[in-house]
């Protein structure tokens, strides 16, 4: 890394990266946003979401990791409290969408699966019902 | 390696906070400090985009019918006009830590344009063309276009308040060039101390990185 002890305390010493890393990082940017505007035009349904936000992904990917050098810094720290920020956002996208993508399989007057089945029991209900209940739920069967 | 060959003269050497042992952890403690204010941004985005993902989910043909309304060719443009002016940030770093100070220059200038025109386009042509078609959010809601599908005025909502906080990020950071073309003028930055260029630069980065998702995320695919 480019991280010479300096002679001068007031100054820092730094090597900047060889200019093909950054002109290579733009022509690769602009080649992904070709590729992206012209993947849109063909309708693919859910693919298409796929497609456009891996390319995204990989997108951001060189932008972090070149043009606000990531891959280069001396301490990895800027890139632990990245990745951090990253994993909290996980959080906050994971499980909003596992709550909400999940509850029309719940029934909503007992909290349990509705797939889950067991003997004995009516669809969707694994524990114990109250007595009385139970039994109109019998009968109506 | 000697430190003064190659500074050109007129170059104001800098002095390192008496509170720092050295210019190295200096730097790296500003560097440090921005990088924990990205992430703070990083999750302000993130509820906006968590949002996305909740409405999108909630009501997908509304998104696939609205973001039909949206210019390609303009959002294409801005993306390449965003992705260009990261590049000349990073070169204009790059310059300094090489003491090509008037080259430097001339990157601060270029991104400071294409930062301006970023925003011509998006104020000049984007938006006068949803005003007058009343594409807009909630209640400023009158386009007649999309009445087959429910709560459309959502998806306006969600890529005016998406696009314009970016829009507002934007302008902070041509200030923030602006002012780096003032120092640059006074001779302050080269090899030895370029902590706010570097600093911008990855406020600028940042900026075109929430343009990544968000040029996809509304032109694209709806």
């Amino acid at each position: 890394m480019a991280h010479e002890s300096s002679s001068n305390p007031n100054e820092v010493n730094h090597q900047p990266l060889p200019l093909k890393v950054y002109i290579g990082t733009f022509l690769a940017l602009l080649f992904l946003t070709f590729v992206t505007v012209f993947i849109a035009q063909f309708h693919f349904g859910e693919w298409n979401l796929l497609v456009a936000m891996m390319v995204a992904i990989a997108k951001a990917s060189l932008v972090v990791l070149y043009f606000m050098g990531l891959k280069h810094d001396h301490d990895r720290f800027p890139a632990v409290v990245f990745l951090t920020g990253l994993f909290f956002l996980g959080i906050f996208m994971g499980p909003t969408m596992y709550d909400y993508f999940t509850r029309d399989s719940v029934d909503a007057t007992r909290g349990t699966y509705v797939e889950v089945t067991r003997d004995g029991y009516p669809p969707g209900v694994s524990v114990p019902l109250p007595k009385g209940e139970n039994a109109a739920t019998q009968k109506a069967d | 390696m000697s430190q003064s060959a190659g500074i050109p003269a007129g170059i104001k050497r800098h002095t390192v906070g008496h509170h720092f042992d050295n210019a190295e952890t200096e730097f790296s403690a500003a560097k440090l400090g921005f990088w924990i204010f990205l992430c703070t941004e990083v999750l302000m985005f993130g509820g906006l985009f968590v949002a996305y993902t909740y409405f999108r989910t909630l009501m997908p043909e509304t998104f696939e019918e609205a973001h039909k309304t949206l210019s390609i060719p303009f959002g294409t443009l801005n993306t390449v006009v965003l992705i260009g002016s990261s590049f000349t940030m990073a070169m204009a770093i790059r310059s300094a830590m090489v003491n090509k100070q008037k080259q430097m220059m001339v990157f601060l200038t270029i991104t400071l344009v294409a930062a301006a025109a970023f925003m011509v386009i998006k104020l000049g042509f984007e938006w006068p063309h949803k005003f007058h078609d009343g594409t807009l959010p909630a209640y400023w809601y009158t386009y007649e276009g999309l009445r087959d599908v429910t709560a459309p005025h959502l998806f306006y909502g969600l890529y005016f308040v998406m696009t314009g906080l970016h829009g507002v990020h934007v302008l902070i950071g041509m200030g923030l060039i602006t002012w780096l073309i003032v120092l640059g003028k006074k001779g302050r930055f080269y090899s030895g101390y370029y902590t706010p260029l570097e600093i911008t630069g990855l406020y600028w980065h940042f900026v075109d990185l929430v343009w990544i998702f968000l040029f996809p995320l509304f032109y694209l695919v709806g």
